[in-house]
């Protein structure tokens, strides 16, 4: 709790980032509540005013064949912060594991587990990405796998660090001499204290899975035309750009552009805030 | 030639207004060796750094001059509009290197490629080393350049912090005769920041003692380390370790420095004094002179 | 030389554990393929004898140690199978694809360096200024840019609005004819054989692309620069070089500035795997015929031996890069050199 109360105290100095918060706040509203108030059908086509400038009626514009942009957009926002939250939750498990046992054990069980992390990060990490969805299939599930294994090395790397630096600390030894197992050790004593380290780190890597995953469907992998999704609806605006329809394709990618900066500069934020703390 | 007067400095931080010098007072002449002592945290590295120009930006003068050769220096050099010739050598000589030079490309960029020989000889250093790395060196060649550094410069006056922290005895004692011996012979003042007094007692004409941003006491080093006046110089002398019998009888200075950035008593040791009493806390106080050489910041002095 | 090529040694056999991870990767993605691989490797019309062969050829009907092994030596051959879409060998494929692709990668990593150490030593410098906090905030929204959508947007104004660059379709204009190739790069070719024309259009062709590349690594390159000049400001050696009335100007860009570009080298690195990421998606707003819409095209008619090779090479590329970078500073900081 002691964080939380450092975290208010630091929000209410550093504004930039509290309205950050806010902006993402309103933006997993729309994702949850959108789809009931959206005025449009996101798949409805109606060729009779496909391509048509933003107005009153459709305020970001039309596409191609006739769809309410606005009313994809909010579809999509749904569908794309499911697969970021997705695929760091499931980053975060895979990589927090690797990393506690890493740095708790050490020896054998460190140097396999950076070997493991090393090889992933020797790839860079979108052609990794890649090459795992064209093998493993395309769809949303192996989208979400694949984003997770490319975010895995930075989780497990934080969460080994914090590992070794308190498994030096006191009261693992104390725990230890209560009698306590090493896994009980790990799990109950030295886990949760990485927890805000990890968290910064999820933020700062959300706004980065987002954009792997809009750029993995922007070049036709994982999700199919016509589900509305950011990276999809760039790509499909795309050639309207060069002929001047410029609102097919930038509407999609400001909203994109606008949530990863907002969960990029939380994540600043809330790493200076601990900092500072750390410093005191 | 090196006049401090009532100067008193103040640094803005989060934790509000740090009050890291009160009133020093303190003057140098030409080929004097100055001792200037006190725990970490008295003031005398602020001190140092305001003289050799090397205070950050974040430092403000509340009252008081720094004079050079009569003209006002500003405590950061780069504001400094005329030039005083003091040049600094550190504590941790190494870290005080740029590591990834050779010693000749830095001393040739302070004082010119063609007197880096001889102030190398000047500091005894083989010339051979000249074209060798930092981490290549041991810590007492590391602070050789250093002082080798601050030669070229051409000071008037040498500030020594700490040059001896962290080096063995031997090279100790070989740092320090190399530090009086050129003094003596370019007839350079040197001020000695050190917070071992009997290592100030051994090597320099005349001590001040500072304590908590105070000047406490000053006078000639042989009767300021023989019978302090001060309190606190007292038990500084107390916690040297030649001075006792046994470590049993090793004292350190009972208590804490109070905080710079809180409310402060005139006298700033009188929470930490045996001898305190009412009267010390009446009014602000300044160096008494209790014989023409010796002053001493004390309503109750020992002598 | 001879301790340099020392140290080369040294860091390839460092280097090889990761290597052998990065083909045992590779090995593993040729043959999660769900169902039969063969099936996928023969294309999107197979007849049971390309199948039969294919199966053959791979190796599937054998122990996988077997077939690891003959992937391993296949390798050494260069061997990264045939592309069905040209019918040519992939690595043939890739290295005529290599240059467009290093090209634009390489002076996207340039721009960026040439943008951000300068952005992170003022920052710096005037620590909580307002040029500190637009440096910030610029190099923040740079990071959050996806490329492909930058690059559209560079288009749309440039092209559509302005008319100042050339329509985004490859590296010169399609009726224009490129010089002959010697070294790959269109510029440097033009160069060689004095023509002119084709150095202007190689260039205004690579202006937008390169520039939509290097605004993603501008972001981490910014931040790097401008830490590593605070921590090298504030450490020891910098006050000490205050101390010796040293000119401002080399305090600043020698002293400090050479010691905190160590850091910044390491940074570039890991940008150089951003950079290659990002690659993938320009080249195909930009119609570049480099090894990434080679991966692109590949995808789209499911030709896997293309897509891996290209997954793999790329990869090796980085690690080549890594070991670059490591020998550079061995040669920038000689503690390192010399405490081998």
């Amino acid at each position: 709790m002691e964080f939380a109360a450092t975290l208010q105290d630091g929000l209410r100095r550093d504004p930039l980032t509290a309205t950050t918060m806010a902006i993402i706040v309103i933006i997993c509203l729309v994702a949850i509540f959108g789809p009931f108030v959206a005025s449009h059908d996101p798949l409805a086509t109606n060729p009779s005013i496909a391509l048509k400038p933003p107005t009153w009626e459709h305020p970001c514009g039309t596409d191609q064949v006739g769809r309410d942009i606005c009313t994809r957009i909010v579809y999509a926002t749904r569908l794309d912060l499911f697969i970021a939250l997705s695929a760091v939750g499931l980053g975060l498990i895979i990589g927090g594991l690797i990393g506690s046992l890493a740095g708790f054990f050490g020896g054998i069980v460190d140097r396999l587990a950076m070997w493991i992390v090393d090889t992933i990060m020797a790839f860079p990490l979108f052609v990794l990405a890649m090459g795992i969805v064209a093998a493993l299939g395309n769809s949303l599930e192996n989208i979400i796998y694949a984003t997770a294994i490319v975010n895995v090395p930075f989780y497990a790397r934080t969460m080994r660090a914090e590992m070794k630096q308190r498994r030096e600390m006191g009261f693992v030894e104390a725990a230890r001499v209560s009698g306590n197992g090493p896994f009980r050790i790990l799990a109950v004593h030295l886990v949760p204290t990485a927890v805000p380290q990890l968290m910064i780190q999820a933020t700062l890597t959300m706004g980065w899975a987002m954009l792997n995953a809009a750029a993995l469907s922007f070049i036709g992998l994982g999700i199919r035309p016509p589900t509305p999704e950011w990276g999809i609806m760039v790509a499909e605006g795309a050639s309207f750009i060069i002929t001047g329809e410029w609102w097919v394709a930038l509407f999609p990618g400001m909203t994109l552009v606008l949530v990863v900066l907002s969960l990029n500069l939380v994540g600043d934020g809330l790493r200076d805030v601990l900092d500072a703390r750390e410093r005191r | 030639m090196l006049e401090v007067r009532n100067l008193s400095i103040e640094f803005s931080t989060r934790r509000g207004t740090v009050k890291a010098l009160d009133r020093i007072d303190l003057s140098i002449a030409p080929g004097e060796i100055v001792g200037l002592v006190g725990e970490s945290g008295s003031g005398k590295s602020v001190l140092s750094y305001a003289i050799s120009g090397l205070l950050d930006r974040s430092a403000r003068i509340a009252s008081g001059e720094i004079r050079w050769h009569g003209a006002v220096i500003e405590p950061v050099r780069e504001r400094r509009s005329t030039h005083a010739a003091i040049a600094q050598i550190f504590q941790n000589p190494r870290a005080s290197l740029n590591p990834i030079m050779t010693v000749r490309r830095q001393l040739g960029d302070v004082a010119g490629r063609d007197r880096v020989l001889s102030l190398l000889e000047n500091v005894r250093i083989d010339p051979n080393r000249a074209d060798h790395y930092p981490f290549e060196l041991s810590g007492g060649q590391c602070q050789r350049v250093g002082i080798a550094l601050a030669l070229g410069c051409e000071p008037e006056l040498l500030i020594a912090d700490e040059p001896t922290t962290g080096l063995d005895v031997t090279t100790e004692a070989a740092i320090m005769a190399l530090i009086g011996d050129l003094s003596q012979r370019r007839g350079m003042a040197t001020l000695l920041v050190t917070h071992n007094l009997a290592l100030a007692a051994a090597n320099c004409d005349r001590i001040a003692v500072m304590h908590a941003g105070q000047l406490v006491e000053c006078g000639p080093a042989e009767q300021l380390a023989y019978s302090p006046m001060h309190p606190y110089a007292e038990q500084l002398l107390a916690s040297v370790p030649q001075h006792s019998e046994s470590a049993d009888d090793l004292r350190t200075v009972p208590g804490l420095l109070p905080d710079l950035a809180g409310p402060l008593l005139p006298c700033r040791f009188a929470p930490r004094c045996d001898r305190h009493q009412p009267d010390c806390d009446a009014s602000p106080l300044s160096l008494i002179a209790r014989s023409p050489q010796h002053f001493v910041a004390c309503r109750h002095p020992l002598c | 030389m001879f301790p340099l090529l020392r140290s080369v040694i040294k860091r390839v056999a460092f280097a090889v554990p990761t290597i052998f991870g990065v083909v045992l990767v590779s090995f593993a993605l040729t043959r999660l393929l769900p169902g039969d691989p063969a099936v996928y490797f023969a294309g999107a019309a197979p007849t049971p004898e390309a199948i039969a062969d294919i199966r053959k050829a791979m190796l599937l009907d054998r122990p996988l140690l077997e077939q690891f092994v003959s992937y391993v030596v296949n390798l050494l051959h260069g061997d990264l199978g045939k592309s069905l879409i040209t019918g040519q060998p992939v690595v043939k494929d890739l290295a005529a694809r290599m240059p467009a692709t290093l090209e634009l990668t390489g002076l996207s990593l340039l721009i960026a360096l040439l943008v951000s150490i300068p952005l992170g030593v003022i920052g710096a410098l005037r620590k909580g200024s307002l040029i500190d906090h637009a440096a910030r905030f610029f190099s923040t929204t740079a990071l959050s840019m996806p490329s492909f959508f930058t690059g559209l947007l560079l288009v749309f104004v440039f092209y559509y609005l302005l008319g100042l660059a050339p329509a985004p379709l490859g590296r010169i204009d399609p009726l224009g004819l490129p010089p002959p190739v010697k070294s790959g790069l269109i510029v440097i070719d033009g160069f060689l054989a004095g023509d002119y024309e084709s150095v202007t259009d190689g260039l205004a062709h690579l202006v937008l692309p390169s520039i939509a590349l290097a605004l993603s690594g501008i972001g981490p390159l910014t931040r790097i620069t401008r830490g590593a000049m605070l921590t090298v400001l504030s450490s020891d050696f910098i006050r000490a070089a205050r101390s010796y009335d040293m000119p401002r100007w080399r305090l600043v860009y020698v002293y400090a500035l050479r010691n905190a570009m160590l850091p910044v080298l390491t940074t570039a690195g890991f940008v150089f795997s951003f950079l290659i990421s990002a690659n993938v998606v320009v080249e195909k707003v930009f119609s570049w015929p480099g090894i990434g819409s080679y991966a692109l095209q590949a995808l789209v008619a499911s030709d896997y031996a293309a897509v891996q090779g290209f997954v793999l090479s790329v990869a090796l590329l980085y690690v080549l890069i890594n070991i670059l970078i490591d020998v550079l500073y061995g040669i920038v900081d000689v503690r390192v050199r010399l405490a081998e």
